[in-house]
């Protein structure tokens, strides 16, 4: 907890509100009156004590009430929650890109775009990516190094059906 | 004045630069451009080249003369903006009817949003430089505070004005992450209590030095306020509001902005936040009741008499079918 010198001078009505976003700080309580002081320094002594409450006020808030990390570079940084006083925006907001004509045909069919799949696979026996396919490929990996050869005219189509892939023309030249 | 043509990129540091400038939906921070009449007096150039600096590096002065009058004909006003893409201008003029004025524009996609005249008090006006404690590093975020009443009127005024324009232009660029060796100034806006009638209170601008100490017996520090400069004191002159049309389309919040609403998550009274999950159908054949000598399967009962007699015992909690289950959720 605060010690109270670190607290307020003198407790205020109003409770000050803090915007940490914008490290905004507002004092809603009236400002004591500046034609009762004598003397321009009074006035300034005045305004020096209202914000060095708001300064307290906003130092506190922000060491209480905000996540704080030390980074590499030792120094210390707050993260600040996103503003809540609203500003008006700079420019207006941008209107959503036109859809081309093959977005709105995909979006009326439902066509989904396909994410690539890659050329490559993870391999948990190695615990390393190899190609799927081709030169030291996955798919012809732990294959045959050894194959007989085979004089019999009935296993002729052994490698293909071995791997299991008949091309589609293969297939209607056959059928 | 001619609109600005519009161009069309032919390389890619063009096309960056448009994109730059274009409408987006998390904005840049605000350029200010500070502008001059052709009078003004030394206390309104002292002024402006002190918050030209505080602002830096979001800031752009031009020292050549213009012979504008704001609220009469802000079109060059808009030209500037669009030129140098700066979308708050502060105006300084000064004649016999209004000495010492800043005029604080504030622009939206290049048109004048809302204007607000500031007279400079001549006798309290301070500079930097008159001050001996030192300055803060050029570039940071300011810390900012409003004092006084007028500020928080519900009713939309000139200091509410003043407030939201005060606010846009010092915060500096929306960051989320500040460094605590940043926090090295603050600027501090109040506003004088209604004492007389038909005379405006003056709002106070002062710009202070944080200095912290180590407090005894606490975690947080005590702090201490050093004046930097500028010090000035302003009347409030002409205002001219927004257009509500326009002031509606400005406060538009694009859609990745709007907080959503998550489903079934609630805040109770005490500040808990409480969930609710949907458990499934419960499987209530296989339930274990309580055992009792009497209740025992005897060998010769058949079992579907059994499984009746178990139904009536009346310590069952389960919501019927599949039901919501409160949780408590950890934060």
């Amino acid at each position: 907890m605060a010690a109270p010198e670190v607290e307020m001078q003198d407790a205020k009505p109003q409770p000050l509100a803090c915007d940490l976003g914008h490290l905004l700080c507002t004092d809603p309580n009236p400002l004591p009156s500046l034609t009762s002081a004598p003397t321009p320094a009074d006035r300034e002594a005045i305004l020096a004590s209202t914000a060095r409450d708001c300064a307290q006020t906003l130092i506190n808030q922000l060491l209480t009430n905000c996540p704080i990390s030390r980074s590499e570079g030792e120094d210390l940084q707050i993260t600040l929650p996103a503003p809540e006083y609203q500003l008006p925006r700079e420019k207006p907001v941008p209107k959503e890109k036109e859809k081309t004509k093959w977005e709105k045909f995909a979006a009326k069919k439902g066509i989904q775009k396909k994410r690539k799949d890659g050329k490559k696979v993870f391999d948990e026996g190695k615990g390393d990516w190899v190609a799927k396919y081709g030169y030291k490929g996955k798919d012809n990996e732990g294959g045959d190094w050894l194959v007989e050869v085979d004089d019999k005219p009935e296993n002729a189509g052994a490698k293909e059906s071995a791997r299991g892939k008949v091309g589609k023309k293969e297939v209607r030249k056959r059928g | 004045m001619l609109p600005i043509r519009e161009i069309k990129p032919k390389n890619a540091r063009t096309k960056r630069f448009l994109d730059n400038k274009a409408p987006q939906q998390n904005e840049n921070a605000r350029q200010t451009l500070f502008l001059r009449y052709t009078s003004t007096s030394e206390i309104t150039n002292l002024l402006t080249t002190d918050l030209c600096s505080l602002k830096k590096p979001l800031s752009l002065k031009f020292n050549k003369k213009n012979s504008i009058h704001p609220f009469e004909d802000a079109s060059s006003l808009e030209f500037f903006s669009e030129k140098n893409d700066a979308s708050l201008v502060v105006y300084s003029s000064t004649s016999k009817k209004r000495p010492h004025c800043l005029t604080l524009v504030r622009f939206f996609g290049y048109k004048v949003l809302d204007i607000l005249e500031l007279l400079v008090q001549e006798d309290t006006m301070r500079t930097m430089s008159q001050f001996k404690n030192g300055t803060a590093r050029v570039g940071l975020k300011p810390l900012l505070s409003f004092s006084g009443s007028a500020f928080e009127s519900p009713t939309a005024n000139a200091y509410t004005l003043a407030k939201s324009i005060f606010t846009d232009m010092f915060k500096g660029e929306d960051v989320s992450n500040v460094d605590v060796e940043g926090l090295q100034y603050m600027m501090h806006f109040s506003v004088d209590e209604e004492e007389q009638e038909n005379v405006k209170p003056m709002i106070h601008l002062r710009c202070y030095l944080l200095r912290t100490k180590r407090a005894p017996n606490s975690t947080l520090p005590k702090v201490d306020v050093e004046e930097m400069g500028p010090r000035a004191d302003f009347r409030v002159g002409r205002v001219q509001e927004a257009d509500p049309e326009m002031w509606k389309e400005a406060m538009k919040k694009p859609k990745s902005q709007e907080a959503k609403t998550k489903k079934n998550i609630e805040t109770d009274i005490i500040g808990d936040k409480v969930g609710r999950i949907h458990v499934g159908k419960q499987d209530l054949s296989a339930l274990q009741t309580r055992k009792m000598k009497g209740l025992k399967r005897s060998r010769d009962v058949a079992d579907d008499e059994d499984a009746f007699t178990g139904a009536d015992d009346g310590i069952l909690f389960v919501p019927e079918g599949g039901g919501d289950k409160r949780v408590r959720m950890e934060e």
